[in-house]
């Protein structure tokens, strides 16, 4: 589990607040480490074993320290056996122990050391039977409890998440069977707005869908005659005025002008000191429909 | 298969339509809202010929983009798809004359309702033939483009044509006289066609005779 602050720098222990209780700071041990064992409640940090001899000087290993670590789990289970109150077998495996109780000395953060220096670091009385490590699998504490309603509460989850992938199944197979009756996904959008009521079979009238086309086809010939005479006709004007004079041609274009003058309207002079309204090269023809 | 090297208007380097990648016949804005639609992005992933032929006898509407966003129609993707593609001549063909009866010694065997009379060689999918007209008349050159669409214009069948504010109805020749004739069809900017006054007084193109030719001249000589 990453570490809560996703620093490199090691943890401090908490501050002390005041008014603030000290809850925070177990609880926020105990997530540190998942693997932890859960120790009583109450119970502070383990003691450091600062005063052991040996320890605060180790170099740190990691691998070192699991080779020590698994060494220390060997030695322990072999010893498990004997309940000796004794300093003597302490010091033995104090050797064997250098490695993870250095480690221990850190902060508390490391998962491996805990749980094996926690146990190791009682400050030994010879009247108290030497605390037993017991494996982790062979525990019965609270923690059973407490991990069975996790596993309630894992199941649960599962449980809804189940429902849902149902739930998005279903709508998924929906999806799929509308897709497959041809309902098409760009269509989506769209409102299909009168497109049903132009119909587009052929052959429903063919008497009157062949006169309909024959109409067509003869505006288009129609069409295509009205061009070619107007070119032709284009053609002949401009042949005629090269066959005029000079003369003659500015003599024509003045008749033309002057015709188109009348037929404009003598309205063209202005009163005095009028502005200059314009009435706009286009939309002539709309104003005619509306008669201005 | 993916439009990306056709949308790369620097890094281009397949077939050229007049010189000029494919893509840009039609307009920037039309591009972006044809790559970015659903239909797009579904169904004209990877079409070969083959497939955008699937693709086109769903069709059932012809058009280029409408609504206020400029959403485009199933068509105009297919149509971008074409010029991606850039299909062989002969394929194209096949697509226009869909279902023609098998007069001519074909060994492909033309599916779709292949009709026995003979007013005009149809076949059953009209949307997919409107397309093939459509890009024609984008890609190919002048000459090969009256030729190849006039005799669409003796089939009058009718088309549905998605507009920007709904459906209207139109026919086949009429549609085929619009890409003939008009500067903009279908959200694009048809490049300009050489009329073919010009085209028969360069001596490139016999001049029209319609299917109501004989008609015509009773009514002249009347």
């Amino acid at each position: 589990m990453p570490p809560k602050r996703m620093t490199a720098n090691p943890l401090k222990p908490a501050r002390h607040r005041p008014g603030k209780p000290l809850a925070e700071e177990a609880s926020e041990a105990s997530e540190d480490s998942s693997e932890e064992e859960e120790e009583a409640p109450p119970k502070p940090a383990p003691p450091k074993a600062s005063s052991f001899p040996k320890s605060a000087h180790q170099a740190l290993d990691l691998a070192s320290r699991r080779r020590d670590a698994a060494a220390q789990q060997e030695a322990e289970t072999l010893a498990r056996q004997q309940l000796e109150a004794e300093f003597e077998t302490e010091s033995e495996e104090g050797s064997s122990e250098k490695g993870s109780e250095s480690g221990s000395e850190d902060e508390s953060s490391e998962e491996e050391e805990e749980e094996e220096s926690s146990s190791e670091e009682e400050a030994p009385s010879r009247k108290l039977l030497r605390p037993l490590f017991v494996k982790k699998g062979q525990r019965s504490t609270d923690i059973s409890a407490k991990k069975s309603e996790e596993q309630v509460q894992a199941e649960e989850e599962a449980r809804r998440r189940a429902a849902a992938d149902m739930l998005v199944q279903e709508q998924l197979e929906l999806a799929a069977a509308a897709k497959a009756a041809g309902k098409k996904n760009w269509d989506d959008e769209d409102n299909i707005g009168n497109a049903d009521v132009i119909d587009d079979t052929d052959d429903l009238d063919p008497e009157a869908e062949r006169a309909a086309w024959k109409l067509r086809e003869l505006m288009r010939i129609k069409r295509e005659r009205a061009a070619i005479e107007a070119a032709e006709a284009e053609r002949a004007e401009i042949e005629r005025r090269r066959n005029l004079t000079a003369a003659e041609r500015e003599a024509e274009d003045r008749e033309f002008l002057e015709k188109q003058k009348e037929e404009r309207g003598e309205k063209g002079n202005m009163a005095y000191m009028q502005k200059y309204f314009h009435k706009g090269a286009f939309f002539q023809e709309d104003l005619k429909e509306q008669g201005l | 298969a993916d439009a990306k090297a056709l949308l790369d208007e620097r890094g281009y380097s397949g077939t050229l339509i007049r010189g000029q990648n494919p893509a840009l016949l039609f307009e920037k804005a039309v591009r972006d809202r044809i790559v970015e639609s659903y239909y797009w992005k579904e169904q004209c992933f990877g079409l070969n010929a083959a497939t955008l032929c699937d693709r086109a006898v769903e069709l059932t509407f012809v058009g280029g983009t409408y609504g206020g966003m400029g959403k485009p129609t199933p068509f105009l993707c297919l149509a971008f798809k074409l010029l991606q593609l850039v299909p062989e001549k002969e394929v194209i063909l096949e697509y226009l004359n869909f279902g023609e009866e098998s007069v001519d010694e074909d060994e492909e065997t033309t599916h779709g309702g292949e009709e026995d009379q003979p007013r005009t060689r149809q076949g059953e999918f009209k949307y997919l033939r409107a397309l093939a007209a459509f890009y024609i008349r984008l890609a190919w050159e002048p000459v090969e483009i009256y030729q190849t669409l006039e005799p669409l214009l003796s089939d009058y069948r009718k088309l549905k044509r998605r507009t920007r504010d709904g459906f209207t109805l139109t026919y086949m020749d009429q549609f085929v006289d619009d890409l003939l004739t008009k500067d903009r069809m279908c959200a694009t900017s048809l490049w300009k066609l050489p009329s073919r006054a010009n085209l028969e007084d360069l001596e490139m193109l016999e001049p029209r005779v319609s299917p109501l030719g004989d008609e015509i001249e009773e009514l002249d000589t009347d």
